[in-house]
């Protein structure tokens, strides 16, 4: 890593060119990939990262630079040459750095560093395989792989700010196809955890493999899904996607700064239905998208975003601060030294209601039951936001009837929180990537069940 | 010492010592440099500057395979990186099909287009910069460029084996982009455009600032249509957007592991026969120019479908000898991956249409989709995504259209093509090439 004397020396150096502020962000990220494909294993790589970033602040603009290499000069030299244009006398000058500590939360047992435990992993895959191959014939396929990331940085800042962190990422996925004649679906899971390979001990392999094959032969001659306005009723975990891109995004001062955020203006208003209270939750134990300390080095927290409908907070990072004058909540966040920190989720979801499926089903008379998710989008300028449903079975009568195809969900942020009107009691957490500006990075969404009065459905028919 | 010679020693290294070891390699090494910009309310708001390199290393032993990285060249880097994957590949299966096989390639790609010199001072892009955004707020009811940017980069790769390969290659492109957010009547709509080029004076600046524009301002009106099917033409961008997503269909690596249909299609009518789709090494004004592929082999032309049946998938030597194909010298591998395949430019054929029988009666114009990474199964070819654009009558634009949803399937779509236009386009990313394509019928969500 990079000592704390050549650290304050590249700061120090920043200074002095006029930067109101400076922060190196050094990290080191070994990663392991172990995958299988019809029973064996395909696939091993592994592999190092490390690199500095050094981001100055001159008044609201941001310059940012990296570089592979931890010696002074060449820290100085990509110093200067960012600060190239903006030079001028020195103005703020740097605390000494004093090294943070705090207390580790989210312990690792089985970390990469120590081994990769390849022999382990390739056996739970291959059990997962053969579960899933043992649900049906028309199973013809399974892809499994367990990846392992260990992530240790180092952040030190003009205002004496000197901290470590090791974030211990693993997830396991898995993906199967079924085939019937000349049909082919597919199904997929991809559990994970900020831990380390001991997440397995959470998991039941074989349980892990039926289910993603039932995803995959359920969807075998199931009818094409409806297409138009409907009620939809949406599942547990994943489901929470529909909250991350209908609004996380756009509660993030990295579009509310640019005004790029219908919510930009609304804070204390009612953005919801007043069903609806949402999180964003850095401290969840061992949770995926969970931290100890952002990308700045500020310790990570629980923000209220959403109350009772009402919009309580933005998660803010320390540029966005500086714009928007929010205090940060520690969402500072990137995927690696290679870019500046802007503000993202961490762990997201709308709170616990009242309501049971049952309740929820009992009012429809045809609708969507979207049971799984896949991944969405969102433009945060105007709201407008997609996602896919990944398994789904239609609403007849308050009952659910038959299993149908793949479906998009597709509607504005404002609208959609506004037309959730129950809200379930099984909160559930489910991780994925999510990318934006500032590259992709692991973050948790969550939701109970919820019914969605009225959303267009993209089907086939 | 250069940086050029930093990497090929960093090479020898890794090959030496891989075959002291009694393993087979090759190795992938990239060098790049990058500078970018962004602006906001009238400022810079981001500036970066970056210089970067990647050792990524392939090892063959006991027919097994593992891969690994090293962001570091240091010897001590480089060594952790070899041991990693020799240890990686214990576990791995036997492979008979996956070998260093390419032998005593050297080629340099020599096509002076694409490595030319940026005579551009850092105040001219800059300049730039500011007026990519300035140019989008200036105009009426532009009430912000949210998203905007310049940005350059130079990269040169080498790709060397233990059968005496060595290839390298040395490219440059610049780009810049900007996005309107447009407001009205407490409505709002976001588009832009996105200009790349092989010059800093080959940017086309106007273009991104008054096409994003453009269609924002004719988008804002926008609303559903009635649910149903209609017949659609993809703008060149979102079509190329679609045949990205289902590009893995193409794949030889897929075939292999049966999760294409297309995989057992070979010689059989897949597509219209007014389809015709290659995979292009050299494309004038292209942007993924290679002489050589990544294990080193010379980079051809390969027509995957010929007049509407599949002539051949994209193959790797292993996908070629495990499918008892000829390979197709389509080897993609970054430093940090293992062995795909991937194409270089895909063109579709232009056909015999005039843009007048092309955009003849009723059809929807499909300018922008979204939710594309998420709302395709390659597997079964089924696809939904979120769509705005254009309902049209012989070729006029009748009534903007946002709020809909697109919904099909990739492999029946391709049977049910009505015309191909005699004209070609070519996408915003300078990798996909294609005229006007008109498609039968797509359901569409709306009211």
């Amino acid at each position: 890593m990079l000592n704390s004397v050549t650290a304050k020396a590249v700061i120090d150096h920043a200074l002095f060119l006029g930067a109101d502020f400076a922060e190196l962000f050094v990290e080191h990220h070994q990663t392991n990939t172990v995958q299988i494909a019809s029973g064996e294993v395909d696939k091993v790589n592994s592999g190092i990262d490390f690199g500095i970033g050094i981001r100055l602040f001159f008044g609201l603009k941001v310059l940012y630079g990296y570089t592979n290499s931890t010696d002074e000069a060449e820290l100085k030299r990509v110093t200067s040459l960012l600060a190239a244009k903006d030079k001028r006398d020195q103005i703020a000058s740097a605390g000494a750095l004093n090294l943070n500590r705090y207390p580790v939360q989210h312990a690792c047992r089985m970390p990469l560093s120590r081994d990769a435990n390849l022999d382990s992993k390739i056996a739970f895959l291959l059990k997962a395989d053969e579960a899933a191959r043992a649900e049906s014939e028309h199973i013809s396929q399974f892809i499994g792989s367990v990846l392992q990331r260990e992530q240790q940085v180092t952040i030190f800042n003009s205002e004496g700010l000197h901290v470590d962190d090791t974030r211990h990422y693993i997830r396991v996925a898995g993906n199967t196809v079924a085939q019937k004649g000349t049909e082919q679906s597919s199904g997929s899971e991809g559990p994970g955890a900020l831990s380390g390979w001991e997440f397995s001990e959470q998991l039941d392999s074989r349980q892990l493999g039926q289910e993603i094959a039932q995803q995959a032969l359920v969807k075998l001659g199931a009818d094409v899904c409806p297409s138009g306005e409907m009620p939809v009723v949406i599942g547990n975990g994943f489901g929470g996607v529909i909250f991350h891109e209908a609004c996380g995004h756009l509660l993030e001062t990295t579009s509310v700064a640019k005004k790029a955020s219908v919510f930009h203006d609304k804070m204390g208003e009612v953005i919801a239905h007043s069903a609806v209270s949402a999180v964003d939750d850095g401290t969840m134990t061992n949770e995926w998208g969970s931290i100890h300390v952002d990308d700045e080095g500020m310790p990570t927290q629980r923000t209220q975003l959403i109350k009772d409908g009402k919009l309580t907070s933005f998660m803010v990072d320390r540029m966005g601060g500086n714009k928007t004058g929010y205090e940060p909540t520690g969402s500072g966040r990137r995927q690696n030294y290679k870019f500046a920190p802007t503000s993202r989720m961490r762990n997201t979801f709308i709170e616990e209601g009242e309501h049971s499926l049952d309740d929820m089903l009992a009012g429809i008379e045809r609708g969507v039951y979207a049971k799984k998710l896949g991944g969405g989008s969102v433009q945060p300028g105007t709201g407008e936001f997609n996602f896919a449903v990944r398994e789904a079975y239609l609403i007849e009568n308050g009952k659910i009837t038959k299993p149908l195809k793949t479906a998009t969900l597709i509607s504005t942020g404002p609208k959609v929180l506004k037309e959730i009107s129950m809200v379930g009691k099984d909160m559930a957490l489910a991780p994925g990537m999510c990318g934006s500006v500032s590259g992709s990075v692991p973050t948790t969404v969550g939701q109970p069940t919820l019914k969605v009065d009225n959303i267009l459905v993209g089907g086939g028919n | 010492m250069s940086q050029e010679q930093q990497l090929l020693n960093a090479v020898d290294y890794v090959l030496s010592e891989a075959k002291r070891q009694g393993a087979e390699a090759d190795v992938i090494v990239n060098g790049s440099n990058s500078f970018s910009l962004k602006a906001n309310q009238g400022q810079l708001d981001e500036y970066k500057v970056s210089s970067s390199q990647v050792l990524g290393v392939r090892v063959v032993k006991d027919a097994r395979v593992a891969t690994s990285y090293s962001e570091s060249l240091e010897h001590p880097s480089l060594d952790l990186m070899l041991t990693n994957a020799l240890q990686s590949a214990r576990f791995s299966k036997q492979d008979e099909h996956q070998t260093i096989r390419c032998v005593e390639s050297k080629i340099t790609t020599e096509v002076a287009e694409i490595a030319q010199q940026d005579s551009a001072s850092v105040d001219e892009k800059i300049e730039l910069s500011l007026a990519l955004e300035q140019g989008v707020v200036s105009r009426p009811h532009a009430s912000s460029s949210p998203y905007n940017g310049y940005g350059d980069s130079e990269t040169l790769s080498i790709i060397a084996n233990t059968q005496g390969t060595l290839c390298q290659h040395f490219e440059r492109a610049f780009h810049c982009y900007a996005y309107t957010l447009f407001e009205k009547d407490g409505k709002q709509s976001m588009a832009g455009k996105m200009s790349l080029g092989r010059r800093f004076d080959e940017l086309d600046s106007t273009y991104c600032i008054e096409e994003g524009y453009n269609l924002a301002r004719d988008l804002i009106d926008g609303a559903p249509v009635a649910t149903g099917n209609y017949p659609a033409i993809f703008h060149i961008n979102a079509l190329s957007s679609l045949f990205g997503a289902f590009g893995s269909a193409f794949s030889g690596v897929s075939a292999m592991k049966g999760i294409t249909p297309l995989g057992d299609k070979l010689g059989q009518r897949i597509a219209s026969d007014l389809i015709t789709l290659t995979d292009a090494a050299f494309m004038a004004n292209g942007m993924a120019i290679a002489s050589f592929d990544s294990e080193g082999f010379a980079s051809q032309d390969n027509i995957l479908i010929a007049n509407g049946q599949l002539n051949t998938l994209l193959h790797n030597s292993q996908t070629a000898s495990y499918l008892g194909a000829v390979s197709t010298a389509s080897a993609s591998r970054g430093a940090k991956s293992s062995l795909d395949v991937a194409a270089n430019h895909r063109v579709i054929a232009t056909g015999q249409s005039s843009a007048s029988d092309v955009k003849a009666g009723e059809y929807l114009e499909l300018v922008e989709l979204q939710g594309v990474h998420s709302g395709a199964d390659a597997v079964s070819g089924d696809f939904s995504f979120g769509a705005s654009g254009f309902l049209c009558r012989d070729g006029q634009r009748v009534q903007p259209v946002r709020g809909i949803t697109v919904a099909g399937n990739f492999y029946k779509m391709l049977q049910e093509v009505e015309a191909v236009g005699d004209t070609q386009l070519i996408n915003d990313s300078r990798t996909f090439f294609a005229p006007d394509v008109r498609f039968a019928r797509l359901s569409i969500g709306g009211k």
